[in-house]
């Protein structure tokens, strides 16, 4: 009670904070106020309300994602306790749908997977084809996409007049250039829904692109190999047509600041870098591209995901890597990296895109 | 080496520590929750991969002639691998994802040293690539060509 009445003291000093004077902060700890009331969708609104005001702001990104990941966990361990209770369908679904939404996609297999033994439903191997889908998407392991294909056939099979599992092969095939296997899919799917125009224009297409593709084994090695999916190398051109403009200030940021010998931001076939000059700044840029493709690829052979973080240490200093989906920002340091250095690189690799999720 | 190794396994988050030696041998200690099936397979596995990558790493760091890294660490999605190098070796760590290679840094050094005062004490010599220069020129060596007054005795 004493606690409330103090929390809630706190509370309103916080919303007259952000009321006299808004600012990122403010929002921050108005948010926290909320949780610190279990008013989960208080912080919710908050959080929203300073992301629209603040946009792109990354301390509210992080909280907002923080937030998120809090009424997931509740939401979670609620199913939890319920397919404990009395397990079915529909609760194996949720969860398991809600474990990929947190990106627990080893819970997520694990859920589908016992579903999948348990009932035999070909629900169930649907739902564990579309896990190993985003675990795969996620991985791109050869063995992963294999272990899917053979998945989703089941789930084909059991399934005939279903539309999602060839919608599925679709988009898969489509994403590793399979485009062979993605006709047939387009020839399944016109079977369901004969005559439909989008389909229709879409098998035009691929008809055009089927002769000699690659099969689906050879395009999981191949992706396997280069780590990129169909998608990532067109995005990966035109984006090199048009490189980031705000992020050369960061940088600039970071390369003056005390210790930092260099900061780097790489994407598709562009590197920003401040510090280095002339030829020691293109050789370091070369050589860091070529330190991360290596530990990306190291990373999917390893069955650990997709890289998040690269750092090497030595002599010469610590080297700090943030890989993003796409991109990458580095920091070459004499000193220990702080906490707001570490934060400026993940704001620059994922900032924009955490901010959309959490808004 | 084991009983250095299993504290490292011991600790929360740590799915396997283990040494790779330079001639490639691994010795592995599995954590408490690391899974049994296949165990062999993908320790060896493992190991490859890692050293293969570190001696990666090595080459592309002496393009901007930098030294070996002594620590590399690389986080994902589903887990963490943590190296470490020691005198004839590779420590290394497998982290469960969500435990913090930060946690690993001090027991990771501690072991090192331990390994390498054990390899010392077995008289187990460094390679010649990672052994320090003598200090002195060894019996036998020409002399290096010196230019100016000689010392005097």
């Amino acid at each position: 009670m004493i606690f409330r009445w103090f929390t809630e003291g706190r509370l309103r000093k916080a919303r007259r904070r952000v009321a006299n004077r808004p600012t990122p902060s403010g929002y921050v700890a108005l948010a926290q106020e909320h949780l610190r009331l279990r008013d989960l969708p208080g912080a919710q609104r908050v959080c929203l309300e300073g992301q629209r005001r603040f946009p792109g702001n990354g301390e509210l990104a992080r909280f907002a994602a923080r937030v998120r990941k809090q009424g997931q966990e509740d939401r979670l361990a609620q199913l939890e306790a319920e397919l404990a209770e009395a397990p079915r369908p529909g609760l194996y679904q949720s969860y398991a749908e809600l474990l990929l939404e947190c990106g627990q996609i080893g819970r997520a297999e694990e859920s589908a997977e016992e579903w999948r033994s348990s009932t035999r439903e070909p629900e169930a191997t649907l739902l564990l084809a579309r896990v190993l889908a985003e675990r795969f998407l996620s991985d791109r392991g050869r063995e992963v996409g294999q272990r899917l294909y053979a998945v989703l056939a089941e789930a084909e099979q059991g399934l005939p007049r279903d539309s999602r599992p060839h919608k599925l092969r679709l988009r898969l095939s489509c994403l590793i250039g399979a485009w062979a296997d993605a006709k047939d899919a387009v020839v399944r799917l016109l079977d369901l829904h004969p005559g439909e125009p989008a389909l229709e224009a879409r098998f035009r297409s691929l008809e055009a692109k089927a002769a000699g593709s690659p099969t689906v084994e050879q395009a999981l090695r191949s992706v396997e190999q280069s780590g990129q999916l169909y998608e990532d190398v067109a995005a990966d051109k035109r984006d090199q047509a048009a490189p980031p403009v705000d992020v050369r200030g960061v940088l600039k940021d970071l390369a003056g600041q005390e210790g930092l010998r260099a900061a780097l931001y790489l994407r598709g076939a562009t590197a920003l870098i401040e510090g280095p000059k002339a030829a020691t700044a293109e050789r370091t840029a070369r050589v860091v591209r070529s330190m991360l493709h290596g530990a990306r690829s190291s990373s999917r052979r390893l069955a650990l995901g997709s890289l998040e973080r690269l750092e090497i240490e030595g002599r010469f200093g610590r080297l700090m890597v943030v890989a993003g989906e796409r991109d990458a920002a580095a920091l070459w340091s004499t000193a220990a990296t702080t906490a707001a250095q570490t934060d400026a690189l993940v704001d620059l690799v994922g900032g924009e895109h955490s901010a959309q999720e959490a808004a | 080496m084991i009983e250095i190794l299993e504290p490292l396994s011991r600790l929360p988050g740590v799915r396997y520590s283990g040494l790779v030696t330079s001639d490639g041998v691994p010795i592995f200690v599995p954590g408490a929750e690391a899974p049994t099936e296949r165990l062999d397979l993908e320790l060896d596995g493992l190991s490859a991969l890692a050293s293969q990558w570190y001696q990666e790493l090595s080459r592309q760091a002496g393009e901007l002639s930098w030294d070996q890294p002594v620590r590399a660490v690389l986080c994902a999605v589903r887990g963490s691998l943590v190296l470490r190098q020691v005198r004839g070796g590779l420590l290394l760590a497998l982290l469960e994802a969500g435990t913090s290679p930060e946690e690993l840094r001090l027991p990771m050094d501690g072991a090192a040293a331990r390994l390498q005062r054990v390899l010392r004490s077995m008289g187990g010599t460094a390679p010649a690539a990672e052994a320090p220069p003598p200090a002195v020129p060894s019996p036998g060596a020409k002399a290096p060509k010196t230019q100016g007054r000689p010392e005097r005795s």
